[in-house]
C-alpha cells in the first residue's frame, strides 16, 4: 500500500509538470482552435537557452530559469507570426502542418549549435530527500509541485479577475461574438500565446531542472505530454489541463513501478487511445459541450 | 451621423451588397426591411468592421472609417447587437455585460451594469447565472444590453425579434423606442416590415443587395408594392 501511495505521489508532482503544459496547450487551442505541434520545440528553445547560459556563464538556476522563459516567449512569438498569424482563418490543417515544419526546424537548429547527445542542466540545488510517514518526496518535485500551483492559482486570477482574461475567454468561446464586442482578437491571440510560451518555459525550467540533463528530444517529449495530457483533460479546458496532466503522471508513474521505464511512455499512449474511444471529450470538455449545446438549443 | 455609399460587400464571387447608399440622422431609428439573404446583414456588418468594404465609403460623423477593423468602429462610436444575439453561454451574465463595456473604465461598468438592469429587470437576480441559462428573449434583452453599455452614438440592431414569440418581440421594440428617447441613434435590421416601420422613423427596403425604395415609415407603409411582397395582400385588403 505504502508502495502505492508513493508512486501516487509522485506522479501528482510530475504530473504538475505535464499540466503546465497541457495548460500552455490549451490556452493556444482556446483562442485558436488550432492545434500547434511546434508549442514542445518552442519550450525547448528556451530550455536550450537557458542551456547555453548555465554552459558559458556558468549561471545559477535563477538566470538559467529566466533565460528559458525568455527563450520560450521568443520562439513562440516565432511561431505565432509563421503558423497562426501570416496563415488566414479556415486554414486549421494548413496551420497545424507549418507548426509540424516548425517543429523540425527548431529540432534541426538546436541539433546544430548542441551536437551532443545530452547536455547538463542546473539543478534548483543540493537538496535531500524529505521523508514524512514512510513516504518520500525529493524537495525538487515538491518545489516543482508548489509551483505549478502557484502557476495555475496566478492564471486563474489572470482569467477571472482581469480584463484580458475576460477577452481571453471570450474569444475562446466564441471569436466572431467577440470581434463584435470590439475585442481586438488578433492581439488578444497574440498576447495569449506570449501567456502559453511563458507558462510552458516555466515548466519546461522545472521538468528538466528535476532530471538535470536534457536533449534535442525534450521538444518531441514535451509536445507529446502536453498534447496527451490536454486530450485526456478536454481540449480547451483549464482545469481539464490540470486534470489530465495529473492523470498522466499517476499513470506514468504506477506504469513505470509495476513494469518498467519502457511501460511509462506506452502507457501514456494507451491511456490516450481508451479516452478517445471511450471518452473522446475528455474529462472535463464533454460538460462544456453539454452546456454550449443547451445554450445553443434555447438561444 | 452615417453615410453610406455605394457600398459593396462579396463573399468570393458573390456580391451580397451592390451599391448601397443610405444615411441615418442623429436621433432617428432607420429600417433597413428585406428578405432572408437580401444584404441587410451584411451592410450592418460592413458598417462595423467586420466585413471587408469591397467598394464605397462609409463615414460616421464625418470621418472615413471604410473598413477600418471593427475594435477601432467600436471606439469610434458605433456598437452592433449581432443576429442571434452572441451571447457568451459561457461566461455569466455579468461578464457577458461587462464586455460590453470593456473601453469603459471598471467605475463607469459597475454604474452602467446598475442602470441596465434597472432598464432590463429580468437580468437583475441572474447577473451571476451563466448566459446559457437565459431563455431567447431574456437573451436578447442581454444582447441589447450589452450593446446600449458599450454607451454608443449609434447603435445597429441586426433582427432583434427573430425567433421571438410575438408578445416577447413586442416588449424588445418597447425597448428599443426607449432607448431611442434616451437619445440613442439606432439602425435597426428587420424581416417583418410591420414591426420594424412601427418602430422606425424611416426606412429603406433591401433586395438583392440594392436599395429598392426609401422613404418615411408612413410613405413605405402606404406602399402597394410593399403591401403586396411582403405582407401578402393589397393595401385595401390589410
Amino acid at each position: 500500500m505504502i508502495d502505492f501511495i508513493q508512486n501516487t505521489l509522485d506522479g501528482i508532482t510530475i504530473g504538475a509538470g505535464y499540466a503546465l503544459l497541457a495548460i500552455g496547450f490549451t490556452l493556444i487551442f482556446g483562442v485558436l482552435r488550432r492545434l500547434n505541434l511546434a508549442y514542445g520545440p518552442s519550450i525547448m528553445i528556451g530550455v536550450f537557452l537557458g542551456t547555453f547560459i548555465y554552459l558559458h556563464f556558468d549561471a545559477g538556476w535563477l538566470p538559467v530559469a529566466i533565460a528559458t522563459v525568455i527563450g520560450a516567449i521568443l520562439a513562440g512569438i516565432y511561431v505565432e507570426r509563421m503558423c497562426f498569424w501570416a496563415i488566414k482563418e479556415g486554414a486549421a490543417l494548413a496551420s497545424m502542418v507549418s507548426t509540424f515544419a516548425i517543429w523540425m526546424q527548431l529540432e534541426e537548429l538546436v541539433t546544430v549549435i548542441f551536437p551532443e547527445r545530452t547536455y547538463k542542466f542546473p539543478t534548483l540545488g543540493e537538496m535531500d530527500y524529505l521523508e514524512f510517514a514512510g513516504l518520500e518526496m525529493r524537495a525538487e518535485h515538491l518545489i516543482m509541485l508548489g509551483i505549478a500551483v502557484l502557476m495555475v492559482g496566478l492564471l486563474h486570477v489572470l482569467l477571472y479577475r482581469t480584463r484580458f482574461g475576460l477577452s481571453v475567454r471570450a474569444v475562446s468561446e466564441n471569436p466572431a461574438a467577440a470581434r463584435f464586442m470590439g475585442i481586438n482578437t488578433g492581439r488578444v491571440i497574440f498576447r495569449a500565446f506570449i501567456l502559453a510560451s511563458a507558462i510552458g518555459g516555466v515548466a519546461g525550467f522545472l521538468l528538466v531542472a528535476t532530471d538535470p540533463t536534457v536533449t534535442p528530444k525534450f521538444g518531441l517529449q514535451a509536445t507529446f505530454k502536453g498534447l496527451i495530457a490536454m486530450m485526456l483533460g478536454g481540449m480547451g479546458s483549464i482545469p481539464g489541463a490540470i486534470a489530465g496532466g495529473v492523470l498522466l503522471g499517476i499513470v506514468e508513474r504506477h506504469m513505470q513501478a509495476e513494469f518498467g521505464a519502457i511501460m511509462r511512455d506506452m502507457a501514456a499512449y494507451a491511456l490516450l487511445f481508451l479516452f478517445l474511444i471511450f471518452r473522446p471529450g475528455g474529462i472535463m470538455a464533454q460538460g462544456v459541450a453539454a452546456r454550449e449545446a443547451a445554450a445553443l438549443r434555447r438561444v | 451621423m452615417l453615410s453610406v455609399r455605394g457600398l459593396e460587400v462579396s463573399y468570393g464571387k458573390i456580391r451580397a451588397v451592390q451599391g448601397v447608399d443610405l444615411e441615418v440622422g442623429e436621433g432617428e431609428i432607420v429600417a433597413l426591411i428585406g428578405a432572408n439573404g437580401a444584404g441587410k446583414s451584411s451592410t450592418l456588418r460592413a458598417i462595423c468592421g467586420i466585413e471587408k468594404v469591397a467598394a464605397g465609403t462609409v463615414s460616421f460623423k464625418g470621418e472615413d472609417i471604410t473598413n477600418l477593423p471593427s475594435h477601432v468602429v467600436l471606439g469610434k462610436g458605433i456598437a452592433q447587437v449581432p443576429e442571434g444575439r452572441m451571447i457568451f453561454g459561457n461566461l455569466t451574465i455579468e461578464e457577458n455585460l461587462r464586455l460590453g463595456g470593456l473601453r469603459r473604465s471598471e467605475e463607469k461598468i459597475d454604474t452602467a451594469i446598475a442602470d441596465m438592469v434597472d432598464m432590463f429587470p429580468q437580468l437583475r437576480d441572474r447577473l451571476s447565472e451563466r448566459g446559457s441559462a437565459l431563455s431567447g428573449g431574456q437573451a436578447q434583452m442581454l444582447a441589447l444590453a450589452r450593446g446600449v453599455i458599450a454607451r454608443p452614438d449609434l447603435l445597429l440592431l441586426d433582427e432583434p425579434a427573430l425567433g421571438l414569440a410575438p408578445k416577447t418581440a413586442g416588449e424588445i421594440f418597447d425597448i428599443i423606442r426607449g432607448l431611442r428617447d434616451r437619445g440613442l441613434t439606432i439602425a435597426l435590421v428587420e424581416q417583418n416590415l410591420r414591426q420594424a416601420l412601427a418602430v422606425a422613423d424611416r426606412g429603406y427596403v433591401v433586395e438583392s443587395g440594392r436599395i429598392v425604395l426609401e422613404g418615411t415609415s408612413g410613405d413605405l407603409l402606404a406602399n402597394d408594392y410593399l403591401h403586396e411582397a411582403y405582407l401578402g395582400v393589397k393595401r385595401e385588403e390589410a
